[in-house]
Order: C-alpha cells, then sequence, then structure tokens
C-alpha cells in the first residue's frame, strides 16, 4: 500500500510576466529535497538564475513559496518565504530571503500551490489572482501609484475574500528599501523585494482558495501540534510578557493579533493591533493597524539609541503611512534615521531640501517618507537605502559602519549599535558567524540562539526566567557540550550552535515556521528546563510536525540532513554566482571588533571580537560543516554525501574543486 | 419544534480575546476530514482583509433548534448522551432548509459533499477550544437566560 502523502499541495505555479503564460508542474519531489519555501526556491535559483543576474533583470526570479506545515494546525506556521536577487543586499546583490507573515500563505495552499516562480517582465502593470484553479493576470493601471493598504480593499472589494500580497508607491519606484506587505504591519521587509515585484510591474499577488491540505497521519498530527500549542502557550512558557495596556484598549480598541495567522503567541509583546487611532499629522484622519517590533519604534524612545518622541498615536500614523507607502520599518528604525540624526548632530546634514530637520516633529518624518518614496530631492538618494545613499551623498560614510552590521543591513542581536535588546559575550560571537554566513541580517538563526538566551536569562528577565547555571545545562543537552552556552566559555564551543541554528533558519523559513516560537528550547514547565511536549523533546518538533503532515519516513538525523543540503546549496549558488569565500565572510569581522554595548556579569568587561580567536572559530565552523577552511567552500565530498553531485559538477566549472 | 432532551453543551467565543488567527478552524477541519481545510470547517472565524475585525459563526446547540425543526427528513437529532445536535449524513438530502432556518449561521452545506454540517464538539472534546491559542473559545452547558429566544 502506498502511504497518504500530505503537507504538500503537489504543484508550483509558474508565471511568465513577459509573455503572459502561466504553466504549472510537479513540487512534491522538490519538496522531498528541500523540504519547501526557502529550501525549494534555492534549487529553483540554481537551475534558473545565471551568474550575472541582476535584481532588476528579467530574468531575476521572484519565488514565493509555503511549505510542508503553512496552513495546517502545526502553531506559527502561517508564514510565506520570498526569495529573490536583493537589491538592498551590499555590496553584491545576492539572492536571499525574507518571510511574511499574515493569512496569504495558507491561502496560497488552500488554492493548491507550493510556490509561484515569477520570472520576466510585465509591459504594463498588472496584477496576478489565482482563485484555485483559475489564474490569471489583471490589468493594475489604477492599482499602480496606491498604498498596500489601499491596493489590498481594491482587489477584495472585487474578489470577496481573497489575501493580497502588495506593493507600494516604493515599489513601483524600485527604492532598495521597499517592501511586499499584507494587512498591517506584516511585510517581507528585509531584502527589498518590493522594488523586484516594481521593476517586474506585479503590484500584487491575490490567493482566494477553497480547498485544503491533505494531512499524512492526520490524528497523530493534530495530537502533536495541540501539544506543541500548550508548550507554546505564553504565560508559564516564555518569560517577559506584556500584559494587555488597558488605558489604549479603552482609547483605541487595542487588540493583540498574530503575525502568523496561527500564531500560538496571544499574548506576544511585539504585535498589537489597534482601531480607530485619530492621525496627528493628517487630523482629518484616523487609523487601524498593526504595531509588530521595530515598526512600534518609530514613535521614539527618548534617552536611547531611538533618541526622538512624535508620541503614541504620531508614531502609530507614521508606521501606517509608510507601511501603506512600502518602507522598510526596520532600514528606517535601525539605520537610516539615526544614521541621518547622528550627520545632523555632526553637521554633515544641514536640512532635508529646506525642511528642518527635527525627529520630534512628525511632519518631518511624513516629508521625508514622501521624498524617498517620490525620489525627490534627497530623497532620489535615500530611496537607495543608507548605505548606497552616504556614496551618492559623498555624506557620512564613516559613521554607516555605526548602523549597519554587513550585506547592507542594520544590526540584529550583534550586540552593537541599538540597546534595545541586551545581549553580551560571548553569545554575539554565534552572532558574528551567523552573519559571516548570511546573505542578510540572519534573524531567523540569531532569535534562535542569543535572542532565546538572552531572553531566558537573569540578565533579561530576573526571577521570570532561568539561572545562568540552568540554560548552561539545557545548553549541554541540545549542542552537547555546555560550553556552548555557559556565560564563562569565551570562544569554546561557538560554532557548534551556529551550524545547529543555521539549519533550523532554513527548517523555519522552508517548512514554514515562525522564528520567533522555534526552535523551542527552555521551558519552566520541565524539571530540567529542557523544552517538551507529549513525549517529544522541544528542539524536535519541526521533525516531528514535519514527519506526521507530510507521511515521509524519515529520521531526525535525515530531516537534518535536508535542512543541511539546503544550507550547502545556497553556499554553492552563492560560490558560483558572487564568488562567495572565506575573505569575504571575514567581512563582518571589524564590526564586530568594535567594543559591546554590555558587560557580561561573569567577566566585569566589555568585550570586542579577537581577530585571532574568531580566525580559530571560523575554522572551527568550516571543518564542522564539511568545508574548505581555506576558501571557505563546501568541498566535493560534503556535496556528494548530501546528494548534491550535480551541484557539485556543475560548481566545478566555475572554480577549482576543493576536497 | 425539537427540544433537547437534556441540557446541551455548546461553545462560547470571546469577540475580544479572538485574535483571528482561525486555528480552530484548521483543527475542526483536520479533526473532521483529514485535512487543513477552514473552507469546511464547522466554526467560521472570518477576519476583515487587514486583519482588524473579527466575526464568527457557531453552533449554540439550542434547546429548541430550529435546524431540526425545519429538516423535512428529521436529519438533525438530539444527541442526549453528547449532549448536541447531530447531523444524520445518512438521511439527510442537502436541501438546506437547516441552513435557513438558523439564526446564528451554524449550520451549512458542506462544498464539497453537498449535506448540512455542523458542530458536533469532536464527540466530546471539542478541538477548537482545546487549541485557541487567545483562550476566545469556551466550552459552557446551556444556562437560563443564554439563547431563551433560539
Amino acid at each position: 500500500m502506498t502511504p497518504r502523502l500530505g503537507g504538500w499541495t503537489g504543484k508550483n505555479l509558474r508565471v511568465d510576466l513577459t509573455t503572459g503564460r502561466i504553466s504549472t508542474e510537479p513540487s512534491i519531489e522538490l519538496g522531498q529535497r528541500y523540504i519547501g519555501a526557502r529550501g525549494v526556491a534555492a534549487r529553483i535559483a540554481w537551475d534558473e538564475i545565471p551568474p550575472g543576474t541582476m535584481p532588476f533583470d528579467a530574468e531575476n526570479r521572484l519565488i514565493i513559496g509555503v511549505g510542508p506545515l503553512t496552513g495546517t494546525s502545526a502553531p506559527n506556521s502561517s508564514r510565506t518565504t520570498i526569495c529573490s536577487l536583493s537589491p538592498q543586499a551590499y555590496p553584491y546583490e545576492w539572492f536571499s530571503y525574507s518571510s511574511i507573515g499574515g493569512f496569504w500563505g495558507p491561502m496560497l495552499k488552500y488554492a493548491g500551490y507550493d510556490a509561484i516562480i515569477i520570472q520576466g517582465r510585465s509591459p504594463k502593470p498588472v496584477y496576478l489572482l489565482i482563485d484555485d484553479d483559475h489564474v490569471e493576470l489583471k490589468d493594475a493601471g489604477d492599482l499602480w501609484g496606491r498604498g498596500i493598504l489601499e491596493t489590498q480593499r481594491q482587489i477584495v472589494s472585487e474578489i470577496k475574500g481573497a489575501r493580497v500580497l502588495a506593493i507600494g508607491q516604493a515599489g513601483e519606484n524600485l527604492s532598495r528599501i521597499a517592501i511586499i506587505g499584507t494587512g498591517t504591519g506584516s511585510a517581507a521587509g528585509q531584502g527589498g523585494f518590493g522594488a523586484v515585484m516594481g521593476a517586474k510591474r506585479l503590484k500584487a499577488v491575490a490567493v482566494r482558495g477553497s480547498g485544503g491540505v491533505p494531512i499524512a497521519h492526520p490524528q497523530a498530527f493534530s495530537d502533536c501540534t495541540l501539544a506543541i500549542a500548550k508548550e507554546l502557550e505564553a504565560p508559564a512558557g516564555c518569560p517577559r510578557q506584556i500584559k494587555l495596556d488597558v488605558e489604549l484598549a479603552t482609547d483605541f480598541g487595542q487588540r493583540f493579533s498574530a503575525c502568523s495567522q496561527q500564531c500560538a503567541y496571544p499574548r506576544c509583546y511585539i504585535c498589537r493591533g489597534y482601531h480607530k487611532v485619530p492621525g496627528v499629522i493628517h487630523p482629518e484622519m484616523t487609523y487601524e493597524g498593526h504595531l509588530v517590533c521595530e515598526s512600534g519604534l518609530l514613535a521614539g524612545a527618548p534617552g536611547t539609541f531611538y533618541d526622538w518622541n512624535v508620541g503614541f498615536q504620531a508614531g502609530f500614523e507614521l508606521a501606517q503611512i509608510s507601511g501603506d507607502y512600502g518602507l522598510n520599518h526596520w532600514e528606517l528604525g535601525i539605520g537610516m534615521i539615526p544614521w541621518l540624526r547622528r550627520c545632523h548632530q555632526e553637521g554633515l546634514l544641514k536640512d532635508l531640501d529646506g525642511v528642518p530637520f527635527d525627529l520630534d516633529s512628525p511632519h518631518c518624518w511624513d516629508a521625508l517618507f514622501h521624498k524617498i518614496v517620490y525620489r525627490e530631492g534627497i530623497g532620489a538618494a535615500l530611496a537607495e537605502g543608507a548605505v548606497r545613499a552616504a556614496k551618492i551623498l559623498n555624506m557620512g560614510e564613516g559613521l554607516i559602519p555605526d548602523y549597519y552590521t554587513a550585506w547592507g543591513f542594520g544590526g540584529h542581536w550583534d550586540g552593537r549599535g541599538d540597546r534595545a535588546n541586551v545581549i553580551i559575550f560571548p553569545y554575539w560571537l554565534v552572532t558574528a558567524l551567523q552573519w559571516a554566513m548570511s546573505t542578510r541580517d540572519p534573524m531567523s538563526s540569531g532569535h534562535g540562539y542569543a535572542q532565546n538566551i538572552m531572553m531566558w536569562s537573569p540578565m533579561r528577565s530576573p526571577g521570570e526566567g532561568l539561572e545562568w547555571d540552568e540554560l548552561t545545562q539545557v545548553g549541554a543537552m541540545v549542542y552537547g557540550t555546555p560550553q556552548a552556552v555557559d556565560p564563562r566559555s569565551g570562544y569554546d564551543e561557538k560554532a557548534l550552535p551556529a551550524v545547529f541554528h543555521g539549519h533550523r533558519s532554513v527548517m523555519k523559513d522552508s517548512l514554514t515556521l515562525d522564528d520567533q516560537a522555534f526552535p523551542r528550547i527552555y521551558s519552566k514547565k520541565s524539571p530540567d528546563h529542557l523544552a517538551r511536549a507529549a513525549g517529544m523533546l522541544g528542539p524536535s518538533f519541526e521533525y516531528h510536525m514535519f514527519r506526521l503532515a507530510t507521511g515521509m519516513d524519515l529520521s531526525e538525523e535525515e530531516f537534518e540532513r535536508m535542512a543541511e543540503r539546503v544550507f550547502n546549496l545556497e553556499r554553492a549558488l552563492q560560490v558560483r554566482n558572487w564568488q562567495r569565500s572565506r575573505q569575504v565572510d571575514e567581512k563582518v569581522v571589524p564590526y564586530f571588533e568594535r567594543v559591546e554595548n554590555w558587560v557580561n556579569p561573569y567577566l566585569g568587561e566589555s568585550k570586542g571580537l579577537d581577530r585571532q580567536k574568531f580566525a580559530t572559530l571560523l575554522d572551527e565552523y568550516y571543518a564542522l560543516r564539511g568545508w574548505d577552511p581555506a576558501t571557505g567552500r563546501p568541498t566535493r565530498a560534503k556535496l556528494i554525501e548530501l546528494g548534491l553531485k550535480d551541484i557539485a559538477d556543475e560548481l566545478a566549472r566555475y572554480v577549482p574543486p576543493v576536497d | 419544534m425539537p427540544k433537547a432532551a437534556t441540557k446541551p453543551v455548546h461553545i462560547a467565543w470571546d469577540g475580544v480575546k479572538c485574535t483571528g488567527c482561525l486555528s480552530c478552524m484548521v483543527v475542526c477541519s483536520e479533526r473532521h476530514l483529514g485535512m487543513s481545510a477552514p473552507s469546511r470547517s464547522r466554526i467560521r472565524v472570518s477576519a476583515d482583509s487587514l486583519g482588524i475585525d473579527v466575526k464568527a459563526n457557531y453552533c449554540r446547540q439550542c434547546k429548541r433548534a430550529p435546524c431540526a425543526a425545519a429538516c423535512p427528513q428529521e436529519a438533525i437529532q438530539f444527541d442526549a448522551a453528547l449532549r448536541v445536535w447531530l447531523v444524520d449524513e445518512g438521511h439527510c438530502t442537502g436541501c438546506g432548509e437547516c441552513a435557513q432556518a438558523c439564526v446564528f449561521g451554524a449550520i451549512w452545506l458542506d462544498p464539497i459533499t453537498g449535506l448540512a454540517v455542523k458542530c458536533d464538539l469532536c464527540q466530546g472534546a471539542a478541538r477548537c477550544v482545546e487549541i485557541c491559542p487567545a483562550g476566545a473559545l469556551s466550552l459552557v452547558g446551556y444556562e437560563r437566560g443564554d439563547n431563551d429566544d433560539a
């Protein structure tokens, strides 16, 4: 008897915008080798994006994918991963990824697709409508020039119940910091993929699905996901949950919402929705929407890294205005605005084309957004992102490294710059390795290690989290050595968690799962503080859900191998198309040599990265990966071991194989 | 109008707590159909296009059930042990009278089978209530004044 297959829908959709041709292709075999979403996209990119292709070329692919768990009862599984050549990445505009929550991804699954591969360039603005089996390109002449919110409203007024991914004016005007958005507050933000859609003249992708996703072992699967959901449940699981803000609830009808459709964190501290917030800049308007993480910081926090104050209401309004335009809040809040403020303080920037530079004035922000989106005055340069703008304007280039860690992306769990999140030596050593191996800010691996440890630590959550020795003992179980987490461990055994979380990042972006929720490691519900649910260990949750949903008969080691295969394929692509090497990886070193923000209580002093010791750490990392330490390239033997002989063969045509 | 023989048990929904995550619809379909297909769920939660306003349709397991009264086949019967109204699919013809009769919009025809479907509380262990991450769903016995009009 053939075992029942589940998880994947069985087909991918291919859309050529140049010719208007729409077709479907089988997807299960790809899923069984590369999991889904980000993993499958890496294979498609290898096959279809030749070296030399640039983000705005018609030949660039925009791959919008979901995975075998998307749209199922797996907690926090509603995410979509968008992969393409990144206009935001610098200096290499390489293939990268960005993930987005909301209702769109599950809807694509229910319509019957695992991924959409978009190529070519439309002669005129269009949007893609997917209504179950009916797929067509529709004229978007009336939508072009409108914001993300208005575009969604217009499309949904015609296609009732549809969910929409859209770009705003920023994407249309090829801003390298343009997002793809859905709902309010949900964005594929990092990467600048909104501009890829703009270059392809694709305004939106609307989807309506009435079908379902088969589950291979439905009873066992729903028992498994229920148990995991209970373990993830916030109050007893994760420290530092912020309670509902009663006053705001009265004023603005505040409600918590979900960045993932199946979000199991209703008490999550990073996402809230508000109704009927009166406008400050535009008093005739009222706004509704969500604030998620960085977007909440546009209001400012005087005396901190976000040293401005426009107040909650104006901050909310600014988040909605810039979100509607399709500007990347992360780039604005953590990079560009603090950099501009510094330029202003140092006398390099007088004003914004005559508009006084006053960050306490919401009107100044509003004017700035407008300039960026429509490329007016200084906005023409800023639309390229701050890293490129500094060069174009010949302004404050030396200040850029204070705000941008690497690859054109602002700081993230790196222990420097932004002081919103406490992270101490030695944990940012793992972050540094993750940055060194990534194509963007390594959020989906960084949250897993550094954020997890710090959020549970006595520094961030005194009395609510765990003690240092308890964290260290859990680390010993998960990584095989207490040195991986011990706050006194220095440079010892930091390559292990970097590799582990590199694979977790692939799993999350491919299955798909939310990177705040997985992997589940620490818990206060078990005596040894390692998370568990129904006999499953926390770090194995992803494997069990994958196996039960898909029906694939594989061991946990084999599942880990699938993630490792994807990680190596991505690396091979970087080597082939952008000559990725150890020398490139080491470009992150100078940033981390700067002294950290915080002090490890066991060391009593702030640290910077030691170049020599980090070189040894890189050696250890490459060795664990089976990569050549001199070049940083996957060895031929490693690729063959992972079932990637065809990749190894083609790679050998570009660079000499390493053993 | 057909009357429940024992005190019915039903789901209650708190629209303030509900985040519109749709977990209830997904688990409902997994439980009843072995697939994640919210379009075929027996509870319906809908969020507007921007995910702000949330509404729900769910069965109150009325003490006197208009759906059962409307059914020409008498296919909707009260199960005294489970304390819920159940559709006998063997007798349902898919005429849709029950859906017309329900004031809560909580019984409808399945888009694939064409037969009436409604909440059966998963035969006693309502999965939607168990999974609801926001604590917006609960299971309550029928109390006086709750649905006296229905």
